[in-house]
């Protein structure tokens, strides 16, 4: 066992972060595994404190709090890993052309990116939003927009460094042409950066989600959300502080161990390890 | 020379590079041919434009670099005039290169047998299955055992020498008519140098490659190569066939570097040095670019007047003051 987490890189912190996206993943595939109630359903009272029947007890509407979090897993992670897939899928191109090719186009695009960059993340998403309306697939679209320019500028850094390298010359001395060269042979030669940022960017992702949320500008309710239960818990904060509590509380966790995670796969992938 | 079915034909290329501090004629009005099968060293210090002249062959010059004029007859085709897309049928496939280095020149993440089938699918219209057969046959041409097995594994599994015969292998995949060496064995340790030397020279040979061996060390043109050029600061300034050039070097910059070379000095002896360094490429004399250094320089001329092509052979020619016409 002890040779296992030696040869993986594992520490008890990583653990930690490893269970509770375990967790996470199983919460957003098979809810029903961990809730018989439906969180949509007016069961009880309203703003019961947890119990046996409401393992977290209920919310205004009297629908029950550990069924909420629970599915709200899905809606959260939806959008989390959503907009961090479109956000790869747009900043990837752009990286690696603005590093391949370089010249008019990397500076042209590196403008670009500076413009997206250079305005407050929540800002963005609000401005986006106010036009798009307020739900999971806007939020998806603005976050992606937000985030994408980062990504792009870590996947053009990579492409720079190694177009440099022998490899890519002689791959294009054998009659490769330009797209090849950018998405066959130098991307997949940055892939383990692309992968730890693609964990970084969920983290940021579910943060903005419960941001946006909170401002009653994300997932709308009824559907359940982390954050737009956030939103909903401030009226209640002195009658049931839980309420307020515990989807704070789970964000907090997830974006830690999201980041925990990248930090892990940031070592673990490190080519300064010794290979066989 | 026979200027007939030479399968190369290069005539006043210039390829130049547009810096900041001013231009850089790295490669200055060069001319040369190749002959079907022939080895064919091109030889000179660092700098000198030998690797330019390669890449330029290939149209593989990225700006600030531009190849400005000349032509370059393959085949009977001036290939310069060939665009990206047409350039690609010929990368690899007709015209191949070898780099210096075999520990980056070889993809890190692909297999040995991806790699080399990566050429051959990508020019030739056979099967996975069929490339793989090949890939197996070119390693164990070069001399690696049990090449089904190693098709597998990965570059950081080979050693240096047995990189580069992977190299030369998937160079010869498509079966080119030239492969350019372009400092091929500097990088690896002085035996195995000759055995991948000797494995180039047994594959060319047999298969008809010509071969253009591009390096700094006098020693492994002597061995290798059928006939020599001398370059220096992106001028060809002597050629001939090997024997005639070690035998009767005529360029005075010729004669410094068979000088240099330790074997021609006794023990004990001081090794000789061309005085003066290679000059900045951009600072270059208007006449000959070695007339500063030159030991036999004629004042009033050398430095102000390009030197002309003397011819001592009908294959030996050298570019210099010192000879008018064949006569010394």
């Amino acid at each position: 066992m002890n040779a296992f987490f030696k040869r993986y890189k594992i520490r008890g912190i990583y653990l930690f972060a490893f269970a509770v996206l375990l967790l996470i993943v199983l919460m957003t595939l098979v809810p029903g595994l961990f809730t018989g109630h439906d969180p949509y359903e007016l069961m009880s009272d309203d703003l019961l404190p947890p119990s046996r029947q409401h393992l977290l007890g209920t919310d205004e509407l009297g629908r029950d709090l550990f069924a909420r979090i629970v599915y709200g897993t899905r809606n959260t992670m939806y959008v989390g890993l959503g907009s961090s897939l479109l956000a790869v899928l747009i900043g990837i191109p752009i990286g690696l052309a603005a590093g391949y090719i370089g010249g008019a186009l990397d500076s042209v695009l590196m403008r670009i990116l500076d413009a997206f960059m250079s305005f407050p993340a929540i800002l963005l998403a609000v401005l986006i939003i106010s036009v798009t309306g307020a739900n999971a697939n806007a939020l998806i679209v603005t976050i992606a927009v937000v985030n994408f320019p980062r990504f792009a500028r870590i996947v053009r850094g990579n492409t720079l460094y190694i177009k440099r390298i022998d490899y890519v010359e002689a791959t294009r001395t054998f009659g490769a042409g330009r797209t090849y060269l950018m998405f066959r042979t130098i991307l997949t030669n940055c892939l383990s950066p692309i992968v730890v940022q693609f964990t970084l960017l969920v983290a940021v992702a579910i943060l903005i989600e419960a941001s946006m949320s909170f401002l009653g500008l994300g997932i709308q309710p009824p559907v359940p959300a982390w954050g737009s239960m956030l939103h909903t818990a401030q009226l209640y904060l002195r009658k049931a502080w839980w309420y307020a509590f515990i989807p704070g509380f789970m964000i907090f966790v997830v974006v830690y161990s999201m980041n925990i995670f990248g930090d892990w796969l940031r070592d673990f992938t490190d080519p300064k390890k010794r290979s066989r | 020379m026979r200027e007939r079915g030479h399968i190369l034909e290069i005539t006043e290329l210039q390829t130049y590079f547009y810096v900041p501090e001013g231009v850089v004629k790295a490669v200055d009005r060069v001319s040369f041919n190749l002959a079907p099968g022939e080895i064919l060293g091109i030889v000179g210090e660092s700098g000198c434009g030998k690797s330019v002249t390669a890449l330029s062959i290939l149209q593989l010059i990225d700006p600030p670099g531009k190849i400005v004029s000349g032509q370059i007859l393959y085949a009977g085709e001036n290939i310069l005039e060939r665009n990206e897309k047409q350039m690609r049928g010929i990368r690899g496939k007709r015209i191949a290169m070898i780099f210096q280095d075999p520990m980056t020149s070889l993809n890190p993440l692909l297999t040995v047998g991806e790699q080399i089938t990566e050429t051959l699918l990508a020019h030739q219209k056979i099967d996975k299955k069929e490339a793989l057969g090949r890939a197996a046959v070119l390693l164990q041409n070069t001399g690696i055992p049990d090449p089904k097995r190693r098709l597998k594994e990965y570059p950081h599994q080979f050693s240096g020498g047995m990189r580069q015969r992977v190299m030369i292998a998937a160079a010869l995949a498509c079966d080119p008519d030239i492969i350019i060496a372009d400092e091929a064995t500097t990088a690896l340790d002085v035996t195995i140098q000759a055995q991948i030397l000797e494995i180039l020279q047994e594959l060319a040979r047999s298969t008809g490659t010509s071969v253009i061996l591009i390096t700094h060390d006098l020693g492994i043109v002597a061995e290798m190569c059928d006939r020599i050029l001398i370059m220096y600061t992106g001028r060809i300034i002597e050629q001939g066939r090997t024997k005639e050039i070690f035998d009767n070097p005529l360029h005075p910059y010729t004669r410094g570097l068979l000088d240099s070379l330790p074997e021609r000095r006794q023990r004990g002896e001081q090794l000789y040095n061309i005085r003066g360094v290679v000059p900045v490429p951009i600072e270059l004399p208007s006449g000959c670019h070695f007339s500063d250094r030159c030991e036999r320089m004629i004042e009033g001329t050398c430095e102000r007047i390009q030197p002309p092509w003397s011819t001592a052979t009908e294959t030996h020619r050298v570019y210099c003051h010192l000879y008018q016409d064949g006569k010394q």
